[in-house]
């Protein structure tokens, strides 16, 4: 007669959720077809059917087969989460912009009348910077630069200049309002293989301008709508919405315009609360999570009726956090974010901070460009709070299984809103909801639909199950 | 398995040795640096 073990006999390790064992947290994604077990130290993931997943969770080969690969996850995660070093800057070379969108970052008066960085001091912070990253970088690695602001065409001479300067030390990008983008100024950045972000809220004038207008309160949707589409077929251009309550529920129309126009790449991003005038645009998080995925939606029925992908970014990189963490591109939604870490900005003046969120926040200024070494900037105090800020110290997110699929963004806002660094993502709900979405995503099949070509590329694959 | 099951679960992760071209910026998603230089043959 065959004996079974008993079961207080079984390896320590194989039990789940006590002692040493493994530990599984079970989501249930909206869906009838899966639901995920999840480990969230390693952010590993199953995704199962529901009569069958606590099977899977008390049976012996999930454990055992988990345990096996646990030290390869949690060290590709630790690599992401801590050990990359910085490669990219925001570059702010001017406070002004010639647009008032309520929604900036950067405080409204500087925006109005704030300082600018000449010619000479932008080719000499560039050449402090090449310098940085020629001594901690691989040999022959391009950092990013992206000229940013504010408007950075107003001082379109000193941008220019410190791209000619330092072409082929950087991959260089502008982030604009498109209005001072003209023929000369196109040719010039699609010369030098620059990419170009442009910013568009919305897909007709009336939704579009009613966040970023002038200061004499005038639209600007034509002119970049036209810059738009003599881009299309440049492969550095990028375009970027910020989502309010002001046209969250244009998303899906957004979605069919650019994808008329041919584009391929956008970010619809939720607006930050940095600032008071952000705070009052924030939308509400169901209606977010509504029409954000609606969007997504959206763009997969346009690739099934059309052959051609528009990847939005944002999502797409959570997709890559839960299938190749390693591999994601924006570093808001890991905790530490990648303020401080992987990237930081440098303002008009010379003043450093862990990300451009910070800009009108001078408590969070490491150095001056100009006065202090980056290596050391890097190491002060505003720094470390960001670069230390890590979901594991942070209720309710401690215990969170998203929590590596989220990293409770953003630091900059949380400050602005609660007067310190240790709480929760102000859209946390939302957040919740489009990792579900995006377990849903991967459950379909539909991985690929929604992410950019060739993801796969020079990636590793860690077998569990 | 200690019994059959009609479908496998889903688990997908792949790693990535990082190599500074995978880092992008959270306001500006840098064009695939790959394309970028097949386009400029950088």
């Amino acid at each position: 007669m065959a004996v079974n073990a008993h079961p207080d006999l079984e390896p320590a390790a194989t039990r789940v959720n006590v002692g040493a064992g493994p530990h599984f947290d079970v989501i249930h994604l909206g869906s009838r077809d899966h639901v995920a077990l999840v480990a969230p130290d390693t952010a590993f993931w199953a995704l199962l059917k529901p009569e069958e997943a606590l099977d899977y969770l008390l049976g012996r080969e999930l454990p055992r087969a988990y345990l096996a690969k646990e030290t390869e996850l949690q060290r590709d995660l630790h690599t992401v989460r801590f050990g990359l070093l910085p490669s990219a800057v925001y570059f702010n070379p001017t406070e002004r912009c010639n647009l008032d969108c309520g929604y900036c970052y950067l405080p409204r008066q500087a925006r109005r009348t704030g300082r600018d960085m000449s010619p000479a001091r932008v080719t000499e912070a560039l050449g402090l910077l090449a310098d940085y990253f020629t001594a901690t970088l691989p040999e022959g690695a391009r950092p990013q630069l992206v000229f940013h602001g504010a408007e950075p065409l107003l001082v379109r001479e000193a941008v220019f200049a410190g791209m000619e300067a330092f072409d082929g030390r950087f991959r260089f990008g502008v982030q604009t309002n498109a209005t001072l983008l003209d023929r000369e100024a196109l040719a010039f950045l699609t010369s030098k293989g620059a990419g170009v972000g442009l910013s568009l809220d919305g897909p007709t004038s009336q939704v579009a301008d009613r966040t970023r207008r002038t200061w004499g309160g005038s639209g600007v949707f034509p002119r970049t709508v036209q810059v738009l589409e003599e881009l299309a077929d440049y492969p550095g251009l990028n375009v970027i919405a910020t989502v309010t309550s002001a046209n969250v529920e244009s998303l899906p129309a957004l979605v069919d315009f650019l994808h008329e126009r041919g584009i391929g790449n956008v970010l619809l991003n939720p607006v930050r609360g940095t600032q008071p005038g952000g705070r009052a645009l924030m939308p509400d998080q169901e209606a977010l999570a509504h029409f954000f995925f609606a969007a997504l939606d959206r763009t997969y029925q346009l690739l099934q009726q059309t052959g051609r992908k528009l990847v939005v970014g944002n999502f797409a990189n959570l997709l890559l956090g839960l299938a190749a963490p390693g591999a994601r591109r924006l570093m808001c939604d890991i905790s530490p974010c990648g303020g401080g870490r992987c990237f930081f900005a440098v303002g008009a003046a010379g003043e450093v901070v862990p990300c451009s969120e910070f800009l009108g926040k001078p408590e969070f200024q490491g150095g001056n460009i100009f006065e202090n070494p980056v290596a050391e900037i890097l190491q002060t105090r505003p720094f470390r709070e960001v670069t230390t800020r890590v979901v594991e110290h942070l209720t309710p997110c401690r215990r969170c299984a998203v929590r590596h699929f989220c990293g409770a963004p953003c630091p900059a806002e949380v400050h602005a809103i609660h007067g310190a660094l240790d709480a929760p993502a102000p859209y946390c709900r939302f957040y919740v909801d489009q990792a579900r979405y995006a377990f849903r995503v991967i459950a379909g099949g539909r991985l690929d639909a929604f992410l950019w070509d060739g993801w796969q590329q020079g990636l590793e694959q860690i077998a569990v199950l | 398995m200690e019994k059959d099951r009609n479908i496998k679960p889903i688990s997908i992760r792949y790693a990535c040795a990082p190599n500074g071209d995978q880092v992008g910026l959270s306001h500006y998603l840098m064009a695939d640096a790959a394309k970028d230089r097949e386009a400029h043959g950088r």
